[in-house]
């Protein structure tokens, strides 16, 4: 097999984005660069398959993408729920008062069905067309609209909840008793 | 296309708009918001979610990329020119 010195560039270029698809995908940093590891040597080894001139980074979001879900769906078969680490992994905070860092923003984010959140990622920080999205997901560009617009939706209602803690009634509510409480005394 | 034909690809049309009528019904009862599904979203609030997100992933992106992979990729290259 021969590689380009531009192919090569850009594959090493891509490298960065994977890693940050990957840990959107999956959660965990570790878990991330062994998908992005797999995903380089299974490109490394398929590159014959790969036109050039054609979007590498979508091919390469595609092999990382498929290859994770495989391994879910491996996973799944072999232990159930190993000691609840996927529970734990989508256990989310406690909603906070006030400004929704991006801590919080990220608990968020993974309160999503992976389905929705994947195709935000691919089309709200990848970069990518609503069309090269569909086509990494392997569905139509309408599923990919309508999930990145119910994910969109969640997030916002988040946080509308988290700004309205700063003005709504609840603090004003408590800010009256703190008041009434001290008049009293 | 026959006149008549218009339309008939919606069967029990008549059932169909009873049913949505008592949904929005049940909808208003609900929480006396309209019946729309997905309003569409503040701009505010939809820029404010783009930046959240890209900085949620530049976290990752902009971040050096681990020994490992760097590893990987020189070994990877070394086995072309083999």
């Amino acid at each position: 097999m021969t590689i380009s010195p531009r192919l090569r560039e850009e594959l090493l270029g891509s490298v960065r984005s994977l890693r940050a698809f990957a840990v959107s995908l999956c959660g965990q940093p570790d878990r991330a660069d062994d998908l992005v590891q797999e995903t380089l040597v299974k490109a490394w080894s398929n590159i014959d398959s790969f036109q050039e001139g054609t979007n590498l980074q979508a091919w390469l979001f595609t092999i990382l993408r498929n290859h994770y879900y495989s391994e879910i769906r491996k996973r799944r078969r072999e232990v159930e729920d190993t000691d609840g680490q996927y529970a734990a992994r989508l256990a989310t905070h406690p909603p906070q008062q006030g400004h929704l860092d991006l801590a919080d923003f990220k608990a968020a984010l993974r309160e999503l069905p992976d389905d929705q959140r994947e195709a935000l990622i691919l089309v709200g920080a990848s970069g990518f067309s609503y069309e090269e999205a569909a086509g990494i997901c392997d569905v139509a560009v309408g599923t990919i609209k309508s999930r990145v617009s119910r994910a969109r939706s969640h997030l916002a209602k988040r946080l509308k909840i988290e700004s309205d803690a700063d003005i709504g009634p609840d603090s004003t509510a408590e800010a009256i008793f703190t008041t009434l409480k001290q008049r009293r005394a | 296309m026959a006149p008549e034909l218009v339309g008939s690809h919606l069967p029990c049309s008549a059932p169909y708009h009873s049913l949505d009528i008592l949904i929005m019904t049940n909808k208003d009862k609900g929480n006396g918001k309209s019946s729309a599904k997905r309003p569409a979203l503040d701009p505010t609030i939809q820029a404010h979610i783009g930046r959240k997100l890209r900085a949620v992933y530049d976290e990752v992106a902009a971040a050096p990329v681990p020994d490992r992979i760097v590893e990987l990729l020189s070994k990877l290259e070394e086995s072309q020119t083999k």
